[in-house]
């Protein structure tokens, strides 16, 4: 369950200083958002740098591969080049796989966006800011969510996790999903 | 004859990984857009299996397998779910649809040639076409 600003009540009686505690419940949920959007930001960052680094390796390969394809390919039979064609073939199907890290990304930038866009729609008008429930605003962008890892994520941020530890659970969660692989129903 | 594969997807990059995989292991593979895209190609074609993503604008994967299931000619038809979702409530609300199984993407294509294989029925991956 989410919970911000719970030091200060979602309704008082009019005070002098209510002005100032509602600015502050309004700093704190934004805080929280803006929080999240870094952690989110950085957990795609990491993860495409891995993957375009794979990529980076894969396209590699395959140049050397090619070369030595076309020298074998003048100078030995056609049997010789098997190897090379096959391992050609592995590194295509690993560029294949790591360049679906772009789907994720542009997942994750979206649910981000709309992370940062939800409360900023939220506090535009000063008047009505301090009505704002950011109980069910929470609510509203992780339902957005299409991703186990990304549920997971924000569920950390809430219970006040560091960046460090999050990402290592993540790198679980990643390892335990078993991408690829065929559920039968 | 080929077999022919509706592949469906909102996300332009993960089609074109998807059909390269399948039309170099000799496949006929057709592209949708969203789900409202694929189910209006479904009803006046026949496919042998359809490969939707679960996530997606106008139609989501889910929906799909539950129209396409409705549909009589599509009663018996694999229909495949490839997803970034691993949730198991997102598996049971594909199973209850009508899906035959589900793929956490990213897929290795191999991997995905296999899996395509045993769901047709165990028969031998399709004859390439020939190059025209």
């Amino acid at each position: 369950m989410t919970s911000i600003g719970k030091e200060v009540p979602a309704t008082t009686a009019p005070a002098p200083h209510d002005g100032l505690a509602n600015a502050l419940t309004v700093a704190r949920g934004l805080h929280q958002f803006l929080n999240l959007g870094v952690a989110q930001l950085d957990a795609a960052l990491r993860e495409s740098d891995a993957q375009v680094d794979k990529i980076a390796q894969s396209l590699a390969a395959m140049s050397g591969d090619l070369q030595q394809l076309e020298h074998r390919a003048k100078t030995e039979p056609a049997a010789n080049c098997a190897d090379l064609a096959a391992s050609l073939r592995e590194a295509l199907a690993a560029s294949v796989k790591a360049l679906q890290f772009y789907d994720k990304l542009i997942q994750r930038l979206t649910h981000v966006r709309a992370g940062l866009a939800i409360p900023a729609d939220a506090t535009t008008d000063p008047s009505l800011a301090t009505g704002i429930d950011w109980n069910s605003i929470l609510d509203e962008v992780r339902a957005r969510y299409s991703m186990v890892e990304e549920r997971v994520l924000f569920d950390f941020m809430m219970r006040g996790l560091r960046a460090e530890q999050m990402l290592k659970a993540l790198q679980s969660l990643r390892e335990a999903a078993a991408p690829g692989e065929l559920e039968l129903f | 004859m080929s077999r022919r594969i509706l592949a469906v997807d909102d996300s332009a990059s993960m089609r074109h990984m998807v059909g390269v995989t399948l039309r170099a292991a000799g496949y006929e593979v057709i592209e949708a857009a969203d789900g409202h895209e694929a189910l209006e190609y479904a009803r006046q074609h026949s496919v042998d299996l359809v490969l939707a993503d679960v996530n997606m604008p106008r139609m989501d994967g889910i929906t799909l397998v539950a129209e396409l299931r409705a549909l009589p000619s599509y009663k018996l038809t694999p229909l495949l779910l490839l997803t970034t979702e691993s949730s198991p409530q997102s598996k049971q609300q594909g199973k209850q649809a009508g899906a035959t199984g589900w793929i956490v993407k990213p897929f290795h294509p191999d991997q995905l040639l296999a899996t395509l294989d045993r769901v047709l029925s165990g028969s031998a991956r399709p004859v390439a076409r020939a190059a025209t």
